[in-house]
Formats: C-alpha cells, sequence, structure tokens
C-alpha cells in the first residue's frame, strides 16, 4: 500500500495508470475522512525532508478542498471545511504556517492554503491571530528571506480573495506588512515583488489610510521608488498599483502629478519592454476615461443647479503635448505577423489616441495632424500604417468642420493606400475610411472624390477578408450619409450621389456575401449588413435594383432551404444558421422598401419561405427569431390581407410562444402577435382563446424568463383593442394579472431591475389603456357599458399611477403611459363619473407632478400625452 | 461530488505544476494576466454595429414594434402628437390649449384619423333657404371611409379611425410614382365593385379646402376628378376606382331627375350640403341627412316608386 507521499508523487507521472491510480487513492481518502486527509497533506506540505514536488502536490490537494473558481463549489467546500472539528482545523492551521518559508519552491503552496482557509474563516471572525502572524512574519527582523517572501504572498491571496468589508479592521497591519517588503532597502527582489503584489490586492479596502495625508505620501513614496527597480516585473506591478491607484483616488492625486507620477508614466511608456510601456499607456487611457466622467458629472450638476462632487483636474489636457509624440512612435511598434486576439503596445497606443481626442477635442489636432502628413508617404510600411492609424483616431471629438478640411486633404492618399502592397496598411485603411465615412461624411461624399473612393473600395471588396470586412462596414457607413445628404422632405428622395453606382456597388456586395471564406472576420455578416443598409437608404431611382434583390434574396432562401437535408456537421448547421438568419434580416430591409403591388406578388412566397424556415430550425433560436421578426414585418407590409395567411401560420405562432428555453423567439412570436391585431383587427378573434390560454399560462410560470412578461401585459392591451367588447371573456384574469404585475418591488439598487421594473410597469399601463379602450368601443357618440366593468379597478390603477409618480427612479417612457391612461380613464368614465374621478386625481398631488413632468419633457411623444390628459381632467371639472 | 480535477501531466515538468497551481487561483503569476482579455479590446479599430448583429437588429426591431403600437393608440385618441419647440414650458394649461388649437389648424396631413368626417344630422325641419341655399348629393349603399393619400400610400379609415386597407392610387401622394403631396377625401366604399365614391374634398396635393365653403368645394373636386381620368379606371398604380358624386339642386325636379339615374337598391340615402359650410368635424346641422321613402313627408316630393317598395328601418348615421 503505498504511502501518501508516493501517491502524491505520482501525481505528476507521465504514465496513465499510474495517474489514474493515484487520483483515486486520493478520492477515497478524501471521502473516508477529510479532516484526517487533510492533516496528513499538511504534515506532508510542512514536512522539508520530502521533495518539493511531493509539498507542491500536497499543497495543490489541501487547496482543491477549500477553494474553487465556481462560487458554489466554493462555498460547498467552506462549509465542509468549517464542519470539521476545531482539533482538526487548528492542527492544519499550525502546520500550514509552519510550512510557510520552508519550502523550496515558488510560488508558496503553502501561502495558497493559508488563504484558501483564511477565506472560510475570517468573515466569521475565527482566526483572528493570522493576520497579526503573517505581519509579524514579515516585519521581524529575525525573518528569513522566503518567511518574509511567503508571508506576503499569503498577505496578497487573502487580499485578492477575501471581501473587502473583512478586511477593513486589518488594513493597518497589512499596510505595514507591505510597505515594509517594498521599502527601498529591501534587497530582495522576491520579497518586494511579492510585497507589491499584495498592495495591488490592498488597494480597495485601505481607502481609510488613503484619505490620511501622511499615510497617503508615504503610500504614494514606496509605490514610486518600487517602479525604479531594475527588475521589470516588479516595475509592471508597480506601475498597475499607480493605474488603479489613479481610478480610485482621481481626487487626491494633484500633490504627486507633477513631481511624480508624469514623469514615471511617461518613462514607462519609452520603454522598449512591452509590459511595462502598456502600463504606461494605460495610466493614460485610464486618466482620459476618469476625466471624461468627470465632465459627464459637471455637466449632469451644472443642469440640475448644484456644484458637482469631483472635478476634473485637466491631467491629460496638460501632457497632451508631451504624449502624443510618444504614442504616435509607439503606434509604429506593430507586429507582423498580428495575431488578432493578442494584446500589445500598438494597439494600446491606437486606443490612448482615440480617448485623448474625446477629451481634449481640437487640441490634438495640431499634436497628431503633422505625424499624419509626414507619414503617410513614407517607405517604411510601419509608419504608413501608423499614420492612417493615427488619423482614423482622432476623428470622434475635435470639430467636424476641421477635420473635414484635413480628411479631404488626405482623401487622394487614402484612396492610393486601398493598394498598398501591405496587407495591414490596406486593413488600417480601410477600417479609416469607414470612419470618415461614419464621422466626417462631408469629405467622403465630396464630388471630386466619391468615384474614385468607391471604385477603389469595390475592388477592394476581392481583398483578404480581414480589409474587405472594414470595406463593408465603410459602405454601411456611406449609404447611411449619403441617404440624409439627399434632398429629401417627408419620403425617399429622387435620386442621390451613388445613384449611378447603385447596382453595381449592390451586386458587388451580394458576391462578396457568396465568399467561401465569408465565414473570416464576421466578412459574410458586415457584407449583408451592407446590403441592407444599402437597401434601406435608397432613392426612388434605385428602386429597380431593390426589386431585383428582393429577387435574389428570395431565390438565396430558396436554395438554402432545399439544401437543409444535406447538412451533416455541427459547424455546417451553425454556418447554415448564420446566413438564414441574415437573409431574413436582408429580407425585412427589402419588405420595408418595396412596394405595395410589387410585394402582393411575392407575399406568398415569402410567408411560405418564411415559414419553411420556422419548421426546419428546431434548434437555432436566432433563426426562429429572425423569420418571427420578418413575419412582424411582413403583417405591417400586406395590413388585413395578412388573414389569409393565418391558418396556416397559427401553429408556428403557438410553437413560438411556448418556447420557454429560447425566450427571445417567445418574446419575438408575442410581438407578432400585436402585429396582427393591428394589421387584421377583429378577426384575431377567431385565434384568441388559444393565443391567450398560452399567455395567460406564461405569466403564471416561473420558469419563463422575467423579461417575456412586458411584452404579453402590453399585447393584453393590443388583441384587448382588436377585438373590443370580445375581450369581456378575458377581462377577469387579466385584471388579475395586471394587479400582480402593477405590486411588482424589485432591489432598488440594482440597475437592471430598475429598468426591468419600468418596463414592466410601462406594460401595464399599455395594458389597461388597451383594455379601457378597447372596451368602450369606437363610436365616438357612446361609450359601451362594457367599460363600466373596469370601473371597479379604477381606484386600484390611480394608486398604480400614484405610485409610479412616487418613484424618483421612473422612466420616461412611464411618464408618457401614465398621461395617456389618465386621458384614456377621463374619456371613457367622464359622463358616468366624472365628478368623482374628479375629485379622485385632484386629491393625488403626485399624478399632478407626474403631469408637469410630463409637460416638460424633452420627448416630443411624452408632452403631447401629458398636455392632453391634463386637458382631459381638466374637462372633468364640474362647472360651478 | 469529485471536484479534484487533476490535469494530465505530460511533462515532468516543475514548471507545469507550478502552473496548474497558480492558474486554478486568483491572483496569477503573471502580472497582466494572460487568461482574460484585455478590457480595452473591443475598442481597437471600433466599428458602429448595424443590422448584421442579431441584438442590434432586436432592439432595432423593438423600438419599431413599440412605435406602432404607439401611433396606433395615438390614432385612437384622436392625437396629434404635436412638433414642440425646446423652450416650449408651458405652464398654465389654458396656455397649453391655446398652443394645441393652434397645432390643430396646421396645415398638415391629419395624423388623427378619428373624428376626420363630417356628420349629418337628421333633417326634421326644412330651412327656408333650403332650395337655394343647399345641395343635395346621393348616397350609395357603403361604408364610409376617410382616404387619405401621403408618402406614396393610400390608406383608407373607418370613423373610428381605424385603418381598413392600404393600396396605391392615383391621387396625388397615393402611390410610389406620386408621393409628393397629400390629398383628403370624405368617400363612400362600396364593397360590390370595391369603388370609392367621392363625397367631399377636403386636401387635395396639399391644398386645403376645410376652410372653403361647399360649392366651392364641390366644384373643386369636380375639376380635379376630371383632370386625373387615371383615377376612374382600375389598374396598377390606382388599385380602385375613385368616383365622383354628382351634386345637385335641391328643387323638386333636381332630386327627383338625380334618383332616375340610381337603381333603388343601391342608394342608401340623401345628404344635404348648406353651401355655404366650411369642412368641420363630427355632426352638424349643416349637412342633413334623409332616406329617400321620407322626401315625401318631410320635403313633399313623392318618392319615386322603386325606392318605396324596399323600406327599411331608419337608423341614425348608417353611413
Amino acid at each position: 500500500m503505498a504511502s501518501l507521499v508516493e501517491v502524491l508523487q505520482q501525481t505528476v507521472s507521465t504514465n496513465q495508470n499510474e495517474l489514474t491510480e493515484a487520483q483515486r487513492y486520493l478520492e477515497q481518502a478524501a471521502q473516508d475522512n477529510l479532516g484526517k486527509f487533510l492533516i496528513g497533506l499538511c504534515q506532508v506540505l510542512a514536512d522539508v525532508s520530502h521533495t518539493p514536488v511531493a509539498r507542491m502536490a500536497a499543497g495543490l490537494q489541501v487547496k482543491n478542498y477549500l477553494t474553487s473558481k465556481d462560487s458554489n463549489v466554493k462555498h460547498h467546500h467552506q462549509k465542509n471545511w468549517l464542519a470539521l472539528e476545531e482539533n482538526c482545523r487548528v492542527s492544519i492551521c499550525n502546520l500550514v504556517v509552519q510550512a510557510l518559508g520552508t519550502e523550496a519552491s515558488r510560488p508558496s503552496s503553502a501561502a495558497q492554503v493559508i488563504a484558501g482557509i483564511a477565506c472560510a474563516e475570517i468573515p466569521l471572525q475565527q482566526w483572528p491571530d493570522l493576520v497579526p502572524k503573517l505581519v509579524q512574519s514579515v516585519t521581524n527582523q529575525g525573518s528569513t528571506e522566503t518567511l518574509k517572501e511567503a508571508a506576503l504572498e499569503a498577505i496578497g491571496y487573502v487580499c485578492s480573495d477575501m471581501e473587502p468589508e473583512h478586511l477593513t479592521t486589518y488594513s493597518n497591519d497589512i499596510l505595514t506588512a507591505i510597505v515594509h517588503g517594498m521599502r527601498k532597502d529591501e534587497q530582495n527582489l522576491h520579497v518586494k515583488l511579492a510585497a507589491t503584489t499584495a498592495m495591488l490586492n490592498s488597494l480597495e479596502f485601505t481607502k481609510a489610510n488613503f484619505d490620511k495625508e501622511t499615510e497617503r505620501n508615504f503610500i504614494m513614496q514606496v509605490i514610486c521608488e518600487a517602479t525604479q527597480v531594475e527588475d521589470s516585473k516588479i516595475k509592471v506591478v508597480a506601475l498597475q498599483c499607480m493605474v488603479k491607484i489613479m481610478s480610485l483616488y482621481y481626487k487626491y492625486m494633484e500633490a504627486y502629478m507633477a513631481p511624480a507620477l508624469f514623469a514615471i508614466t511617461v518613462e514607462a511608456m519609452k520603454s522598449s519592454e512591452d509590459d511595462v510601456c502598456l502600463q504606461g499607456i494605460e495610466f493614460w487611457s485610464n486618466v482620459c476615461e476618469e476625466e471624461m466622467d468627470l465632465s459627464i458629472e459637471l455637466t449632469e450638476a451644472y443642469e440640475a443647479g448644484r456644484p458637482p462632487e469631483n472635478s476634473s483636474k485637466f491631467y491629460a489636457k496638460g501632457a497632451l503635448q508631451y504624449l502624443v509624440p510618444i504614442l504616435t512612435d509607439i503606434l509604429a511598434r506593430q507586429e507582423e505577423l498580428d495575431d488578432e486576439d493578442d494584446w500589445n503596445p500598438s494597439k494600446a497606443a491606437g486606443i490612448c489616441l482615440m480617448l485623448l481626442a474625446t477629451l481634449c477635442e481640437d487640441d490634438v489636432l495640431p499634436q497628431v495632424v503633422p505625424f499624419v502628413t509626414s507619414h503617410i508617404n513614407s517607405t517604411d510600411w510601419r509608419y504608413r500604417d501608423a499614420a492612417v492609424m493615427a488619423f482614423g483616431s482622432i476623428l470622434e471629438g475635435p470639430n467636424t468642420e476641421k477635420l473635414a478640411v484635413i480628411a479631404e486633404q488626405g482623401m487622394p492618399m487614402f484612396i492610393l493606400l486601398l493598394k498598398d502592397e501591405c496587407v495591414v496598411v490596406r486593413d488600417t485603411t480601410a477600417w479609416a475610411i469607414g470612419r470618415i465615412c461614419e464621422l466626417i461624411p462631408e469629405a467622403a461624399l465630396k464630388e471630386s472624390f466619391l468615384m474614385p473612393l468607391l471604385t477603389a473600395m469595390v475592388e477592394s471588396l476581392t481583398s483578404e477578408p480581414r480589409v474587405a470586412a472594414n470595406i463593408c462596414w465603410a459602405f454601411s457607413s456611406l449609404a447611411e450619409s449619403a441617404y440624409e445628404a439627399a434632398d429629401g422632405d417627408d419620403g425617399d428622395p429622387e435620386t442621390y450621389c451613388m445613384s449611378q453606382v447603385y447596382e453595381k456597388v449592390v451586386e458587388k456586395l451580394l458576391q462578396t456575401t457568396d465568399r467561401t471564406d465569408g465565414h473570416l472576420n464576421n466578412l459574410r455578416s458586415a457584407a449583408y449588413e451592407a446590403v441592407m443598409e444599402m437597401i434601406k437608404n435608397s432613392p426612388k431611382d434605385c428602386y429597380e435594383t431593390v426589386l431585383k434583390t428582393t429577387n435574389v434574396i428570395m431565390d438565396r432562401i430558396q436554395a438554402l432551404l432545399m439544401m437543409e437535408s444535406h447538412i451533416q456537421s455541427s459547424s455546417d448547421r451553425s454556418h447554415y444558421n448564420d446566413l438564414q438568419s441574415l437573409l431574413c434580416a436582408t429580407l425585412q430591409s427589402v419588405l420595408r422598401k418595396v412596394k405595395e403591388n410589387d410585394i402582393a406578388n411575392i407575399a406568398d412566397n415569402v410567408m411560405g419561405a418564411l415559414l419553411q424556415m420556422l419548421t426546419s430550425s428546431t434548434s437555432a433560436g436566432g433563426v426562429q427569431e429572425d423569420a418571427l421578426m420578418a413575419i412582424g414585418t411582413l403583417t405591417e407590409v400586406v395590413g388585413a390581407k395578412f388573414i389569409g395567411y393565418m391558418e396556416t401560420f397559427k401553429e408556428f405562432l403557438t410553437t413560438g410562444l411556448q418556447n420557454k428555453a429560447e425566450y427571445q423567439v417567445c418574446i419575438a412570436a408575442v410581438g407578432v402577435v400585436g402585429d396582427i391585431c393591428r394589421a387584421i383587427g377583429r378577426q384575431v378573434r377567431t385565434y384568441c382563446d388559444d393565443i391567450m390560454s398560452i399567455l395567460l399560462t406564461n405569466l403564471s410560470d416561473a420558469s419563463v424568463h422575467r423579461s417575456v412578461k412586458p411584452h404579453i401585459l402590453s399585447v393584453f392591451g393590443d388583441i384587448a383593442l382588436a377585438i373590443g367588447s370580445d375581450f369581456k371573456t378575458y377581462l377577469t384574469v387579466v385584471l388579475q394579472m395586471l394587479q400582480q404585475a402593477a405590486s411588482a418591488q424589485v432591489d432598488k439598487s440594482d440597475y437592471d431591475m430598475l429598468d426591468y421594473l419600468n418596463e414592466l410597469r410601462e406594460s401595464c399601463l399599455e395594458a389597461y389603456t388597451g383594455i379601457i379602450q378597447g372596451l368602450k368601443g369606437d363610436n365616438e357618440n357612446e361609450i359601451s357599458k362594457d367599460v363600466d366593468l373596469v370601473q371597479p379597478h379604477i381606484a386600484f390603477i390611480l394608486n398604480f399611477i400614484e405610485d409610479i409618480a412616487r418613484d424618483e427612479d421612473h422612466s420616461d417612457g412611464t411618464v408618457a403611459a401614465s398621461a395617456g391612461l389618465i386621458g384614456d380613464i377621463c374619456v371613457a368614465f367622464g359622463k358616468t363619473w366624472g365628478p368623482d374621478l374628479y375629485r379622485g386625481f385632484e386629491s393625488k398631488q403626485p399624478i399632478h407632478e407626474l403631469l408637469t413632468e410630463g409637460r416638460r419633457s424633452k420627448t416630443n411623444k411624452t408632452k403631447s400625452l401629458a398636455i392632453w390628459g391634463t386637458k382631459e381632467i381638466r374637462k372633468l371639472k364640474p362647472k360651478a | 461530488m469529485n471536484v479534484i480535477g487533476l490535469k494530465t501531466y505530460n511533462h515532468l515538468s516543475m514548471d507545469e505544476l507550478v502552473e496548474n497551481l497558480s492558474s486554478s487561483f486568483q491572483v496569477t503569476k503573471e502580472p497582466n494576466s494572460i487568461y482574460a482579455k484585455h478590457p480595452r479590446f473591443d475598442l481597437y479599430k471600433h466599428r458602429t454595429l448595424r443590422e448584421g448583429d442579431q441584438t442590434v437588429r432586436r432592439e432595432n426591431f423593438l423600438k419599431l414594434q413599440k412605435k406602432r403600437r404607439c401611433d396606433f393608440l395615438d390614432h385612437v385618441r384622436c392625437l396629434v402628437v404635436g412638433e414642440w419647440k425646446e423652450d416650449d414650458d408651458a405652464q398654465d394649461v389654458d396656455e397649453i390649449e391655446e398652443q394645441m388649437d393652434v397645432v390643430e389648424v396646421k396645415v398638415r396631413p391629419p395624423k388623427r384619423y378619428k373624428n376626420q368626417l363630417m356628420l349629418s344630422e337628421w333633417l326634421v325641419e326644412v330651412p327656408d333657404d333650403f332650395e337655394d341655399k343647399w345641395l343635395m348629393v346621393v348616397c350609395p349603399v357603403g361604408k364610409r371611409n376617410l382616404v387619405v393619400a401621403a408618402k406614396g400610400r393610400t390608406r383608407c379609415y373607418s370613423k373610428s379611425g381605424y385603418c381598413i386597407d392600404t393600396f396605391a392610387s392615383a391621387l396625388p401622394g397615393g402611390s410610389y410614382n406620386n408621393n409628393s403631396g397629400y390629398t383628403v377625401l370624405d368617400c363612400i366604399y362600396r364593397e360590390l365593385d370595391k369603388t370609392f365614391f367621392v363625397l367631399d374634398i377636403m386636401c387635395w396635393n396639399s391644398h386645403s379646402v376645410y376652410e372653403s365653403d361647399t360649392e366651392f368645394r364641390f366644384f373643386w373636386l369636380q375639376s380635379k376628378l376630371m383632370e386625373t381620368p387615371e383615377l376612374s379606371e382600375k389598374t396598377e398604380n390606382n388599385f380602385h376606382k375613385i368616383l365622383r358624386l354628382q351634386n345637385h339642386s335641391c328643387k323638386k325636379e333636381g332630386i327627383l331627375s338625380a334618383l332616375e339615374n340610381w337603381d333603388a337598391k343601391a342608394v342608401d340615402g340623401l345628404l344635404f350640403y348648406n353651401k355655404n359650410t366650411h369642412y368641420t368635424f363630427g355632426a352638424t346641422p349643416l349637412v342633413t341627412w334623409l332616406k329617400v321613402p321620407m322626401i315625401g313627408d318631410i320635403l313633399n316630393i313623392p318618392p319615386p316608386g322603386a325606392f318605396v317598395e324596399n323600406t327599411t328601418e331608419p337608423k341614425m348615421n348608417e353611413s
């Protein structure tokens, strides 16, 4: 029978049998008696006579029973640990602490085990002497270097894994140890690194120390000194500390920026070591983000008429002239064989420039433009690429007119660079052109450049996928900009600047979608997107092409549907589904553009194809969603004629409505119900029983994703509006559901839940509106008696609106919907119940405030509804 | 639960062991964690997402759907969603009401379709100037529709403002080829031959005549319809025939000769318009209505025999 040590050795064996055997042994031992097992392991860990491999393997084993990346598993482990007898735990703790500083390998396993135990015990106020012990190990004169290092490591792990609130009592002690390990005269680099890492991890909970000037000064000094150490690992971690402090404690940095931080970070940016350089850049990117947030805070405070809590010190602006030359040079440090997922200084520099441009606006121009003009013709591809990248990075922020002038000057060059011999340059140029098309369209659309540009762009569509994808995106931006620039009035313009080449461009884009390498760099999806944008933004004289494209898309959809049975592998299926989705999406854009008569010809085919898609793609939620959205669009276009499809469509609708697993599909189906109601009106009655039954079931089913709920409630309103008095059948149960939903509460500290609550409330309001409007009937001379069925609920509804009014986080949408509902109630019940209703409103001051807020809203719709609602209440005022 | 998850070691290398030890803990050996994508990575060569991305598609679609719902509700409420200037911060509701009235008179295509029709009242008391100051229109059996041509589409709405159908027509603004300007007509739609009969005109090619008197409107309607013969034929660009209804004098001879041209079964009743009335909304005593059999009692004009045979219960505001 093997000893524990032998088994542990076996865990690194190359022999598969030995390995499995070892695994089994260990699992068994753990199951038999966890406490004994762990003690045994820790004994091995603490025993210097064993091999490093055995000791490390022992440590790993123990660690795996204390913690895990999965928080559920971790919780489970911690429970088991705490369930062990106290003596057992004490023994283990002692052994592990004993092991600290005695290990021959790095990193210290004992340190990790200690951290694992600490995370379970310290939150429960157990093991109170651990931290003091660790601190002592660091500061004690007699401690060995290894002990100091291991203790600091342990401190580092504890800081990073524990929730900050449990450590605030220890923060002074911990900082003492850390600073001791980081101080200038600490010679041992391993100790210093461990200390600096621990510092990085402690920054969140040492706020109290940062608030005190003397302590803060000391901490900053120690960190700055650490950045000057030769060893680059320590340098990098020290810089990371600086970056983090900049974000956490911006308001305190003034004292340190000029004397230290500026010089240190600029120095770092100039370093030839990538890791160091990246930290320097990251520091300034961070400063930009902080100062952008502060600028927003300033605007908000100004609008609210109060001073802001914090203000920007404009560090970035001040440092701009020093930063830009360094950054532009770093841009030219590209990797030749760039692995797209890699992060490197060149990419980081581009982003930092982008952030600086957004923040400092026009001020970046005199810094960057000279670089661009002088290097764009460089013989070195790196500098050509850097020049284009620099230009593309500053297009957001500075004044567009100024940028347009520069862009126009550079256009001929950019067009040439699309054919540059180096693919990196072509890629960056394609991207930059896309940015110009989107952000400074006047430069791209300028008559003298437009045709040469379009020609070059079209040619580049056959280039490498990465380049072609960027070109497709440029086409999307260009389509939008060209349309907006044309003379429109209230509909499509007659023509626009791309009309002559429109057909060719669309043809080429469609060819691009067909490329066999289309799955690379998202090329296919970019190409279809470009087609969609071209269609959406087309003028009247391009209609013929739009119509032809409709047929092409329909042909492709049919062809694809026929291929379905040939699909073998799952990656093929995944491509197939993506393609179907893209075709559906393109179909939608086409349906919105094509004339009535032309739709009439193809509507049957379209519907048939979409239904087939819903049949075949049993597992692809994305495709089903897109197909349902396309059907929604179709209902809008064919209107009342949609009734002809209902018999065949209803089973697909039902399936969609019942799709709990893929809630986005469910939501799309619910939405289609609403569209159908608006299209065919009262005729939807035939299908209502089935639809309502499913919707009501979904509402009561807790396993249905909560985001479906608001959509269902809104659609009740749509149905009520369509079928009018026939909605009485469902009224009782629907009103019950609405009452429940309207009474919902959420955790206010969660922003997502706040949004959800607003959405839910708005949907309740829409439902009430639809029901009241539907039941009151459409005879303007007579309010149907059916609506009286709702009267007993009016008191509740008014309270609901009052609750919304009182909630300071209510959205503009709920204000609008509330105002609309108020108006509807007044109209429906004004004649029979006017005075009581008027009194009801008058007694609720919050509702008046809500309407006032609505009348002042920046949204047209909210304003109109609020004014209307106010008017309607006024009409109820009893004549004196 | 087996959570050991021992990795398979292919090498005896200590580095591997170390790697494993540190990779399964939060603080990694490497200062710049290579296990996570850099948080700023997505900004590199950033492209704005459009409809090629499903999330964007979904959001845009939901927004459009919401807008459809809201627009529909606005129609049902007969609300004009006005254009307000930035500094409109009206507090006094009276002020607001004034503003709203001003907006209502603005010459724009009506965004509300309910209560846009001028409706008649029963002719009970014959006014003194009946024969001189009133015009008669024979109203065919059918559904009263508001026909609005704008932005390349022609839509017909029921009295309640519900959009019944969308199609192309030769009215100015009513089809893709002819999509500028807008036109609003008061019609009767006859299902039998899918034809619209025009009772009255409110707007033609963006020229509004709400404020003009009936005599002028009828004259103008006649000339516009004659200028646009395409309207009387069903074609690709004019999906429904749109025909004129003649107006007649209210003298006895005028009424009787008008009825001669009509098949009794096709006539719903007679509308009488005061020549001076503008086009107003809702019921008005300046437009009155009689069923043909009633002209005997009320106007002292004996109805032609064919009309008396089909006596139906008189209904209020049937169309």
